[in-house]
């Protein structure tokens, strides 16, 4: 129970700062109308109200469920507690429970997500926190004032067995607590302070979908050396010249991040000063905010983010 | 007590005359539209007291009037302020016998919909829109007479 306050309490801090979105006169607002006639008997103007009639604004029941990551979640084989995010917005006029279900089994995907489970953004700061942010109570479900928004995450396992590029496709749905239907629907009595409720152009349930992508992202990097003797060979004797050849390939849907390559210069051989190439082009041999650099015995070459490309590194030594 | 009584005594003076000249009474009703089917299997369009509305609806409000008096009322002249939260649903002032007109600054000038302009912040101006009306007025353009009765109405839509 005492959770389940905690929970309130945050989400009533949450509330007034998204309540712009707020549509239609809030339930239970009275409105009033009096009309009045003015009129002249024998040169004197009388003046009188009529009687006010008064009406109760009854409650819209209106929900709207929005996936909110602008892409694909790109996902591996086998990973956990990969997150969607989804905003839940009360599109009504009144206060309104809404019970909320996922379903990651569905068709037009190529693997359904497994192990799906719904976490509510307590703190309201749109990132995922399992320190703070609860799992969905479906004897509490969340309530939004008119117009209020919460963050709904959803997260998945993603199955080992899943190819580079497919598509795993998790639902998440919200339906009114009091009640879904046709719009016009009607809850006699079961709106905000007891007012009628009556269903909306949403039906008073929303879903929508969220979209997993497998990407398998395969790097490798093939070292080769070529050499040149003194003499026109191919030998390696002191003072040969030996040309390392690094090529790193990245295939995949998506970007291998902060790629750098590292290499060691072989003993008994010395570093020729300047002869360090990316793609053919020059590089400093010192750190000096170009891609690459050679310090002591290290050569350094920082290729940044690659997403299928080939990338060539180059340098020679000299046999002592 | 004398006090009381003298208080009381000094209403009945002024009220006495009047009573004799408040002739014209209005009284105003809130109705909604429903349709239903009739014995006949028509759908007929019913009107039934507004008591609740949801957002989006549109309430008819009639206001009926009644010459009580003795005599003939003139300049006879009915207004209505559009309702909180509500927005004049454009076209469905009614009135026989009225001159109907609107303002847009609270009732201090009426005029037809085609004379009602609004000043945009940049200086230009436009035709005002329905849901910018404040209030509207009726002017009967003959007087009533007594026993005689009369009704105008309009729709509103709720916010």
């Amino acid at each position: 129970m005492k959770r389940s306050l905690i929970l309130l309490a945050a989400l009533a801090l949450l509330l007034p700062a998204q309540s712009a979105l707020a549509r239609g006169t809030p339930a239970g607002t009275t409105i009033t109308n009096q009309a009045k006639v003015v009129y002249t008997i024998e040169a004197t103007e009388i003046e009188l109200d009529s009687n006010s009639v008064a009406i109760v604004v009854g409650e819209l029941i209106d929900v709207e469920l929005a996936w909110q990551d602008a892409t694909n979640i790109l996902v591996k084989p086998g990973e956990t507690d990969r997150i969607l995010t989804f905003l839940l917005t009360n599109t009504g006029n009144g206060t309104e429970r809404f019970l909320l279900s996922v379903d990651s089994e569905i068709g037009g995907d190529q693997f359904d997500p497994v192990n799906p489970r719904i976490y509510l953004d307590v703190d309201g700061d749109g990132e995922f926190d399992p320190a703070v942010d609860l799992p969905y109570n479906p004897a509490d479900p969340p309530t939004l004032a008119a117009g209020a928004a919460l963050i709904v995450f959803v997260l998945n396992d993603i199955p080992s067995g899943v190819d580079d590029g497919d598509r795993g496709i998790s639902a998440l749905a919200a339906e009114s607590a009091t009640g879904t239907g046709a719009p016009g629907t009607a809850f006699p009595g079961q709106g905000d302070g007891g007012v009628n409720a009556v269903v909306g152009a949403s039906g008073g349930a929303s879903a929508a979908q969220g979209i997993y992508q497998v990407s398998r992202v395969e790097l490798t990097a093939i070292k080769s050396a070529t050499v040149a003797d003194p003499f026109g060979g191919s030998e390696p004797l002191p003072g040969a010249t030996i040309t390392y050849t690094i090529v790193v390939e990245v295939t995949g849907t998506a970007p291998a991040n902060d790629v750098r390559v590292s290499d060691d210069i072989p003993e008994h051989t010395t570093y020729q000063g300047g002869t360090l190439r990316l793609d053919g082009a020059p590089l400093t041999d010192a750190a000096d905010g170009d891609a690459g650099e050679v310090l002591g015995s290290v050569v350094t070459v920082r290729l940044g983010d690659l997403q299928d490309v080939t990338r060539t590194v180059t340098f020679q030594v000299v046999i002592d | 007590m004398k006090k009381a009584l003298t208080v009381l005594f000094t209403f009945a003076i002024i009220i006495a005359p009047l009573v004799a000249f408040a002739a014209v009474e209005i009284t105003s009703q809130a109705l909604v539209e429903v349709e239903t089917v009739d014995e006949k299997g028509e759908k007929v369009v019913v009107r039934e007291k507004a008591t609740r509305v949801i957002p989006g609806t549109d309430v008819v409000f009639v206001n009926a009037y009644l010459n009580k008096g003795q005599e003939a009322a003139d300049n006879v002249v009915i207004v209505n302020p559009i309702p909180e939260h509500m927005d004049y649903v454009e076209g469905s002032a009614l009135g026989e016998e009225t001159a109907i007109t609107f303002s847009i600054n609270g009732g201090q000038q009426f005029d037809a919909p085609q004379n009602l302009t609004v000043t945009e912040p940049d200086g230009t101006s436009r035709p005002a829109k329905a849901e910018e009306y404040t209030h509207i007025r009726w002017q009967r353009t003959s007087p009533l007479p007594p026993g005689q009765t009369g009704e105008v109405e309009f729709r509103a839509r709720l916010r």
